[in-house]
């Protein structure tokens, strides 16, 4: 019995689960449709459509859906369809950003004779081609009304009608055709249809707000380049369309290849009719001169139908969907629409056909931040609202921009009363635009400078000091280097013929940091450690040789220097890899000149072997030079921050003892003998090492030489910082 | 088009290999380049200290009688015997200011033979002395003579 409990407890636990998981998925998963259905009912919720979704027959959609179009999402709608989302619970069909979906077509003879296109309270965002009603579509009816058409990036169409197939003579049945009560803002495209005047579709285009469109087409205005268009022709008698009580506002035609507005662009049309009707609706001025240009009709081609646009509505009915239609200065006058603001406004007026709600709204400013560059500064002002009705104050509580650079308004997120969507409005936008195309052109310009110049080897000399000292904006840390430094050096001095390379060479290691100062001037430290060595024996002198004087000794020295670089610090072409760089500096060495006696090696300075210590007048020399070098070096960028390259540093020392032999008479065998020095015989030796007769002589004749040596070799280094 | 990217990525890879191998090869030279100091042997010092390197103007080196010690008691030295000279020459001959004239060798260190050698007779008399000190200006021999006394010559550099 007891089994039994527990058996239908699991069972009881397993369900619940289930449940959950279920009620999980209804809640936060999506659903993915893909494929033909007959019949579609899509419910409230997230619905993603990455292919085509083919819908044979009713298409029905709940309020509250959530349709994301992935391209080459669409639906294909071949029979009746039904979206009817509510005021406050709309569905949305939009598009996966950068990766927009296309929309939904209409096609196709629907069997059932009173099919309906019924599509109310829908939100289409962020789509190619919203809708489009296919060439040989036909249902009983299209209603389109209460919808938001908003930011849809398509440049072919908004709303797309073509033709349905019905036979001229024969067939007397017609569509009703209704697009009412929409919001067209922030897209890209027009609304086109193939005939607005037809035997067979009875167009009603009326109190829909068609506001701050850009329609993409190229510099030259004509019929198809205006939010909305369509063909009239006399060859249809019986439906004359029915355009009123719309609202066009701040529809421009745009260039597809500057992204600069052009003209204004409401209304456009063609065809055999002599004249279409376009009166009572709000066409974005009072004034029947700019409402002219808006429009692509007779005035403009002597073969296009003429539109009679008078009268006209002086402000859009309070009916249409509520937004701005007017922008004006705080003293009311009319802010024109080409404004190019580079001082910042104090405030604005807009006016709308409805009250409208600025709670939340988000006043931005965007400006460039310098004269040239396509640097922007997006700033969120602060500002009060004085509603007065339909007319509201909005005055900037806090300035920016003052470095007076173009820029633009942009207040979005306002609502109406009703908490709907109120289009965006945009103050001096035409100006920046235009101000960024010619950025965009100074940037290529720049660009394709830069490629060039980077292809000229070898560089061009820098032309003047002044660039030579330019600062460098990068961060400190980024300017240092660090290297390696291997190689060999060589002594030059009284110890040394004059044949360079037939001197000992010894291997020379050191460490290096390199400190960029101006574009084409660095710094650089060098610790170096090596040794110096040389003999008589070397010598093709026979005097030298006679001498036969040799010496080694170990060098520690630090240097400092100050470079010239030839190829600018700032600039990492791959073109301009190979840096040469010459310079001078200073340095300081710790030496200690020994030579070898009988097998054993000992310090030449404690001997004396100039006799310093047999004078009281003489003192043995310091260990301890002073200095000044030459260097060159050919830097190869590997990267960014990796280098390779050959050094060379020529150095004079200010001491002749490096090799332990400088301006002395040799010392007497006898006061050596005499003196305190402890290895006499070691002193006597290196005094005189081929004991010769040389009473009068010094000790570094013939040559005289001052001491030195070269360095030079291969060396690594690297930004450890970027 | 494909062909002048391939031949451009080759250029480039043709420089990237010259400096990698002109890298290489100075690296090689650093290593082997240095010079190397070989120490010279007690006996060839010795022998150089004698009678010099060979080097220009260094071929021989002559020596002055200074003074003479027998048994450990000096010796008083007549003018004529003060200016008793030996020559040693690097290639290992040997006169003196008699007139005598032969050969030298240090084949042990200090350990100096003579050998006279009589062109007349073509015959030969050598001796050994040992070497009781030698530095650039100094040499000190010293020999047992038939009866057993020990004599030491000092000699001083004439250069």
């Amino acid at each position: 019995m007891s089994g039994n409990l527990l058996r239908t407890k699991k069972h009881l636990n397993a369900i619940l689960i289930l449940g959950f998981a279920f009620a999980a998925t209804q809640s936060f998963g999506q659903d993915t449709l893909a494929g033909n259905y007959p019949l579609l009912s899509i419910k409230s919720g997230n619905h993603v459509i990455k292919s085509v979704v083919t819908v044979k027959g009713k298409l029905d959609i709940e309020a509250g859906a959530k349709i994301e179009l992935i391209e080459p999402g669409v639906i294909v709608c071949e029979g009746a369809v039904n979206m009817n989302g509510d005021l406050n619970n709309k569905i949305e069909i939009f598009g996966k950003t950068n990766m927009e979906g296309m929309g939904m077509v209409i096609r196709g003879l629907d069997s059932t004779s009173n099919s309906n296109i019924d599509i109310k309270n829908v939100t289409f965002r962020n789509l190619q081609l919203p809708l489009f009603f296919d060439f040989g579509w036909k249902r009983a009816g299209v209603n389109i009304s209460d919808n938001y058409f908003i930011n849809n990036i398509g440049k072919v169409s908004i709303i797309q009608v073509l033709n349905p197939p019905f036979n001229f003579n024969l067939d007397s049945s017609y569509i009703d055709f209704k697009v009412k009560n929409n919001i067209f803002s922030g897209n890209n495209a027009a609304l086109y249809f193939e005939d607005l005047k037809s035997d067979h579709i009875n167009f009603e285009i009326s109190n829909n707000a068609i506001v701050g469109n850009n329609v993409y087409g190229f510099k030259n205005y004509n019929i198809s380049t205006n939010v909305l268009y369509g063909r009239v022709d006399q060859l249809f008698s019986r439906f004359n369309p029915k355009i009123e009580n719309n609202s066009f506002a701040f529809n421009y035609l745009v260039d597809n290849i500057t992204d600069t507005v052009v003209h204004l662009a409401n209304f456009g049309v063609y065809g055999t009719d002599k004249t279409i009707d376009f009166k009572n609706n709000y066409l974005g001025s009072t004034n029947k001169a700019v409402i002219q240009k808006s429009i692509y009709d007779q005035t403009l081609n002597y073969n296009a139908p003429k539109v009679e646009f008078e009268p006209f509505l002086s402000t859009p009915s309070e009916n249409n969907p509520s937004h701005v239609f007017e922008i004006n200065n705080l003293d009311n006058s009319y802010l024109q629409d080409t404004l190019i603001i580079k001082d910042p406004l104090k405030g604005l007026v807009l006016k709308s056909n409805a009250t409208l709600n600025y709670a939340k709204a988000k006043f931005s400013y965007t400006y460039f931040k310098d004269d040239s560059s396509l640097k922007k500064v997006d700033t969120t002002l602060t500002y009060d609202v004085q509603p007065d009705g339909n007319s509201t104050k909005l005055t900037v509580t806090k300035n920016v921009n003052a470095a007076k650079k173009i820029g633009y308004y942009n207040i979005g997120d306002i609502i109406d009363a009703k908490g709907g969507f109120v289009p965006e409005v945009k103050v001096g936008y035409i100006a920046y635009l235009n101000d960024l195309r010619r950025r965009k052109l100074l940037a290529e310009l720049m660009k394709d400078k830069k490629k060039e110049d980077s292809l000229k080897l070898p560089p061009p000399p820098a032309d003047s000091i002044k660039n030579q000292f330019q600062k460098i904006e990068a961060p400190q840390k980024s300017r240092f280097e660090f290297g390696i430094y291997t190689g060999l050096a060589i002594f030059n001095g009284t110890i040394s013929q004059s044949s360079l390379f037939s001197n000992d060479k010894n291997l020379f290691n050191g460490i290096n940091i390199n400190y960029t100062i101006f574009s084409n001037i660095s710094a650089s430290m060098t610790i170096a450690s090596f040794k110096l060595s040389n003999s008589d024996a070397n010598s093709n002198n026979n005097e030298q040789q006679a001498r036969g004087m040799s010496f080694v000794t170990s060098m520690l020295g630090i240097s400092t220097s100050v470079n010239y670089d030839f190829v600018d610090n700032r600039l990492y072409t791959k073109a301009r890899k190979i840096r040469p760089s010459i310079g001078i500096g200073l340095d300081v060495n710790s030496f200690s000149p020994s030579g070898i006696y009988n097998g054993v090696e000992y310090k030449l300075q404690p001997l004396g072997t100039g006799g310093q210590l047999i004078d009281s007048t003489k003192k043995a020399y310091s260990s301890l030079a002073l200095g000044y070098f030459f260097n060159f070096k050919i830097k190869y960028q590997i990267n960014r921050l990796n280098s390779v390259g050959l050094h060379m540093s020529i150095h004079k020392s200010m001491s002749d003892y490096l090799d332990d032999v400088g301006p002395d008479l040799y010392p007497s065998a006898d006061k050596i003998m005499k003196s305190k020095v402890e290895n006499k015989d070691v002193a006597l030796y290196f005094s005189n090492p081929t004991s010769r007769n040389v009473v009068g002589q010094y000790r570094n004749s013939p040559n005289s030489a001052k001491d030195g040596f070269i360095n030079f070799g291969i060396f690594y280094s690297r930004r450890l910082f970027k | 088009m494909v062909y002048f990217i391939q031949e451009d990525y080759l250029n480039k890879m043709k420089i990237k290999n010259t400096i990698l191998l002109i890298m290489l090869f100075s690296s090689i030279l650093v290593t082997i380049g240095c010079s190397k100091t070989v120490p010279k042997t007690q006996l060839e010092f010795q022998k150089e200290l004698l009678a010099g390197t060979g080097s220009y103007l260094n071929t021989e080196r002559t020596w002055q009688l200074d003074s003479a010690i027998l048994n450990g008691s000096n010796v008083l030295l007549t003018t004529n015997q003060k200016s008793y000279k030996k020559t040693y020459t690097f290639d290992g001959a040997y006169n003196d200011t008699d007139k005598y004239s032969g050969k030298w060798e240090i084949n042990t260190l200090n350990k100096l033979k003579e050998t006279i050698i009589y062109k007349t007779t073509n015959s030969q008399d050598s001796t050994v002395y040992d070497i009781v000190l030698i530095n650039s200006v100094q040499l000190s021999l010293s020999k047992k003579s038939a009866n057993g006394q020990i004599i030491v010559y000092a000699f001083k550099i004439t250069n």
